[in-house]
């Protein structure tokens, strides 16, 4: 789960007039490895064509009226094991450390063509704890939308363990394609 | 509370070798504000708020989610419309809006600060399906001075009231405000 913070105090009192040990200038060295280098995931997943009608390509879309986890094909960065990266596709990730984090993902539903070219649709980013009985969402959606773009974004404090992904539904009648990218990083807290 | 961070002063404060701490204590705390008290804020309203037609209304949050560190705070009861920021910096902010259904007209949400509109986000339901529903999702970074106050001010055409349906405790359900110091910048 990554570097744990270093309670420096519980170190090494500053206000006892002892020489600072070793141990303690270790704590601080450790503390900074994570300030800048903090656990974050980035990534995305294919590329929509722009013009014409193109085929529906499994890979790149999602089922009509599921809600459906979204895969990131291409991850950009990755520090902190949110995943194995044995996984080259991944959709459910863990949180590497208790704290607070900004999550961000923008979307483009491909709709020209389908039955339904402006369906009710929507992107989530859920979380949970590791028996999966309890979820959060953080959502943005659209009633029957005109546009094919949908981003979110938003703080939360996130605990060790859980489980976190992104989720897209649409009810265009068909498949749909969805491209997009996602993002995830620390700010700190404990 | 630890005291929030203090900039290292090594040839003033610096004697470790004597035994003499008072640079130690400032790395401690500067670690606590950088890392182990982030100062942030996350705020829901508990009730749903009125919104009239084509009129610009504030939203009040009356509900702390959690604080931390040196977390701002809602200054002026009884309305808890204002947030007040109390220290400089770079932040983060997020909102969360839910909507009343409704498939007519246009929805904003924006973060002001007094007169300065920091960040709005546009919606515009299209009415194929008479289902009507709308979420919006807000985030930005935003320079601001301690001092200064951050409200959430939404707008809507629907032709008649709708209401911001009401956050709970379950996180991000429905109206939320989150503010979060990422660190200190000399654009301000």
């Amino acid at each position: 789960m990554g570097i744990e913070y270093v309670d420096l105090d519980a170190v090494h009192q500053p206000t006892n007039g002892a020489l600072v040990p070793t141990s303690w200038g270790h704590g601080i060295a450790n503390n900074f490895d994570v300030l800048w280098r903090p656990p974050v995931f980035v990534a995305s997943r294919s590329s929509l064509p722009h013009s014409g009608t193109p085929a529906i390509d499994e890979l790149r879309s999602i089922a009509n009226d599921e809600v459906t986890d979204m895969e990131w094909g291409e991850v950009k960065e990755h520090n902190g094991d949110f995943y194995n990266i044995s996984d080259t596709s991944p959709s459910v990730l863990v949180v590497p450390k208790t704290g607070f984090y900004a999550v961000h993902c923008k979307s483009i539903f491909g709709f020209d063509g389908l039955s339904n070219p402006t369906p009710k649709a929507f992107v989530a980013f859920v979380y949970s704890d590791d028996t999966d009985d309890t979820e959060n969402y953080l959502l943005r959606s659209s009633a029957d939308i005109s546009v094919e773009h949908i981003s979110l974004g938003g703080i939360c404090r996130l605990t060790a363990g859980w489980n976190i992904r992104f989720v897209a539904y649409q009810n265009s009648g068909d498949r749909a394609h969805l491209s997009g990218s996602c993002s995830i990083g620390y700010l700190g807290g404990i | 509370m630890t005291s929030f961070y203090r900039k290292l002063d090594a040839p003033r404060f610096h004697r470790i070798a004597t035994g003499e701490d008072g640079w130690a204590s400032n790395v401690m705390d500067n670690f606590v504000s950088l890392w182990a008290q982030k100062p942030l804020l996350k705020a829901y309203h508990d009730a749903n708020q009125s919104v009239a037609h084509n009129t610009t209304t504030t939203l009040a949050f009356n509900t702390i989610r959690y604080t931390d560190g040196y977390g701002e705070s809602f200054i002026d009861s009884p309305d808890n419309t204002e947030l007040t920021v109390t220290r400089d910096g770079l932040f983060y902010v997020c909102v969360n809006v839910d909507w009343g259904d409704s498939v007519f007209g246009e929805r904003t949400v924006s973060v002001v600060s007094g007169a300065t509109t920091l960040a709005s986000e546009y919606q515009k339901p299209v009415d194929t399906s008479g289902v009507g529903y709308c979420s919006q999702a807000l985030s930005a970074g935003v320079a601001l001075l301690g001092g200064s106050t951050i409200s959430v001010k939404v707008r809507q055409t629907s032709g008649s009231t709708l209401d911001v349906n009401a956050g709970s405790t379950t996180e991000f359900d429905k109206c939320e405000l989150g503010l979060i110091w990422i660190g200190e910048t000399n654009s301000i």
